[in-house]
């Protein structure tokens, strides 16, 4: 590959200008503009690229609209009866909150399609139970929070999901439901470390909430444990699109919080809608540069080239998947996650599909893999937001949270190389792969 | 945010310009939110698909990004890689923000010609339901070049005048990304 052709240096460029800290979104946008401007073809295509493509991608709506169904559900106590209920179901064994944080991300991860939203939400509210009283140290709760958090978009609904099955015309229903056994397996091993850690280093055991209580516990958490089968099942019956369950889902949510729970306030709707317009504004000005790019990517025919080149190197569908597995996770630590899927996922999945990986379970080892990219040290997002909300340094929740993804990237390896562990719940609905 | 009896006038318009911005952005969320509600609705209850709301949907979509991007978000909001910024002395983040400021001002403005060239162009054509021409349709994308060229090179001067957008305290970002 030429290293100083006019693609060369369009890449150069938003290295560039992105680590000089201009936005991510507009970096690519303007590389793309000296791109065309340098190779002499119409610069209105940048604008062109931009507008047609958040104008044609209809799924994508499904972004905003989850969202917007987490953040209502975060602005009512929802969340409180969801807690509630949790902690009478694990609360009792020892390191009972810890168990409770992962659960409640288990569930949450249900209704909301972002990890931010979950770790931002639910994940504060358990991080002051397990604070209290000098119980659990900050980073520990900050470390358990933000390790569940990354099941919040594996397990359906997903706006990374959604992404992947734009650029992979993956069915989107399909990657749904294959999201459900790799979310779960991730639930498992973190509460098998939680247990295992709590056992060593002697965590607290709570008061057992008691057995007669929890059928009224779980009755008033009901409407929101509802909310997934609710979702899914509106999906997979074929009553609607995964981009209508969303706005469903923020319906249900906004009903559920204004009638049972009574925690709606005019106020606190304007708030929802403006801090989910300002996410959507986020992510969209990330997707228009990726767009762009994309046009400059096509043309320049990257992924044949890529996927030749890989072909060149014989690769077995099992080597690719270790590389592909690598290279994410490095990249996960030192890039946005959308970013990555929006624009090295693209040039990978050519090859994939040569290899005769299967499309949904390249999606969920993508999105698995940069989820976890999300905790991983120097840069994941989430370890930052939990520096935040504790107050802790980042690196003693690094430290904290290591054990955590040591396991979760022995998940991540099941997953990859047992695809049948992905696709067998799809396959029961009738997927065909 | 100071308090108001003592801002000055322009200060002033600016906050009232920012809390109009952000209610066209909830209006614009509320809108998509209930089309597609009304959607829903209407292919179950009456077997009539309504037309209109997907487009209105995808409207509220291009123009929610595009207007949230130019007139909402703050500098903060965005999706950055402050590996490198984070670390540098100030001077240095000085340095970087005046360079990156001018080299986004002065792209834009040399592809400002030709957007402007490609949206006027698509009068042609009408949106299929709501017969809205599309070269109003895609307008907000000029409005979203010119904030962008207006913010940058304000943020390039103040760099210049040593103040960065970081100084100022979070105000309480509201990262939705992954």
């Amino acid at each position: 590959m030429n290293l100083f052709s006019p693609f060369a240096m369009t890449v150069y460029l938003i290295i560039a200008l992105s680590l000089m800290g201009l936005p991510i979104g507009l970096s690519m946008l303007a590389s793309s503009i000296m791109y065309l401007f340098i190779t002499g073809q119409d610069m209105g295509i940048a604008a062109e690229q931009l507008l047609q493509g958040l104008n044609n991608s209809y799924t994508l709506l499904a972004i905003p609209l989850f969202i917007l169904a987490a953040e209502i559900m975060n602005m009512g106590s929802l969340t409180d009866k969801l807690l509630g209920f949790c902690n009478a179901i694990v609360g009792r064994f020892r390191g009972g909150l810890g168990h409770v944080n992962i659960l409640s991300s288990l569930i949450f991860s249900g209704m909301s399609g972002s990890a931010i939203a979950d770790a931002a939400g639910v994940g504060r509210m358990v991080i002051s139970m397990m604070t209290r009283g000098g119980r659990y140290t900050p980073a520990y709760a900050a470390a358990v929070t933000a390790a569940s958090a990354v099941i919040g978009p594996i397990i359906p609904p997903s706006i990374p999901l959604v992404l992947y099955g734009l650029i992979s015309d993956a069915s989107i229903g399909f990657l749904f439901m294959a999201g459900i056994v790799p979310g779960l397996i991730l639930g498992v091993v973190l509460m098998a470390m939680n247990a295992y850690l709590a056992r060593v280093r002697n965590f607290p055991v709570e008061e057992a909430v008691p057995l007669r209580q929890i059928p009224g516990i779980t009755f008033r958490a009901l409407p929101a444990l509802l909310m997934p089968v609710v979702l899914l099942g509106g999906i997979y019956s074929g009553v609607m699109t995964p981009t209508e369950a969303a706005a469903v889902a923020a319906l249900y949510a906004l009903v559920i919080s204004t009638v049972l729970y009574r925690s709606v306030t005019l106020k606190g709707a304007y708030g929802a809608l403006l801090s989910s317009g300002r996410s959507m504004a986020t992510i969209g000005i990330l997707i228009s540069g990726a767009l762009v790019f994309n046009y400059v990517v096509t043309r320049e025919n990257i992924p044949v080239t890529v996927s030749q080149v890989l072909t060149a190197m014989e690769l077995t569908p099992l080597t690719f998947l270790l590389m592909v597995n690598i290279i994410l996770l490095i990249l996960g630590a030192l890039l946005e996650g959308g970013t990555i899927l929006l624009v090295i996922v693209p040039i990978l999945i050519p090859t994939a599909k040569l290899l005769g990986i299967d499309m949904v379970h390249f999606g969920l080892v993508v999105t698995v893999n940069l989820m976890i990219g999300l905790i991983t040290p120097p840069y994941g997002l989430l370890l930052f937001i939990m520096g935040n909300i504790t107050g802790q340094s980042i690196k003693s929740i690094v430290k904290e949270t290591l054990p955590f993804l040591a396991v979760m990237i022995g998940a991540l390896f099941f997953i990859t190389y047992v695809p049948d562990a992905v696709l067998w719940l799809p396959r029961m609905f009738g997927y065909q792969g | 945010m100071t308090s108001s009896s003592t801002e000055r006038p322009g200060h002033r318009l600016l906050r009232w310009l920012q809390l109009g911005a952000n209610h066209v952005l909830v209006l614009m969320m509320g809108t998509m939110f209930v089309s597609f509600i009304l959607q829903i609705g209407f292919r179950y209850v009456s077997n009539k698909p309504l037309a209109w709301t997907d487009e209105v949907c995808v409207l509220m979509w291009l123009w929610g990004i595009l207007w949230g991007a130019s007139f909402v978000m703050s500098n903060r909001d965005d999706i950055r890689f402050d590996v490198l910024t984070g670390h540098v002395p100030r001077p240095v983040k000085r340095v970087l923000t005046v360079v990156v400021s001018a080299a986004i001002v002065a792209i834009l403005l040399v592809s400002l010609p030709a957007s402007w060239s490609y949206i006027s162009f698509m009068k042609v054509e009408d949106s299929a339901a709501l017969g809205i021409r599309m070269d109003f349709f895609f307008s907000i994308y000029i409005a979203f070049v010119v904030a962008m060229v207006v913010r940058h090179a304000w943020l390039g001067i103040e760099a210049l005048r040593n103040r960065l957008f970081d100084d100022e305290p979070d105000a309480g970002p509201a990262k939705e990304a992954a």
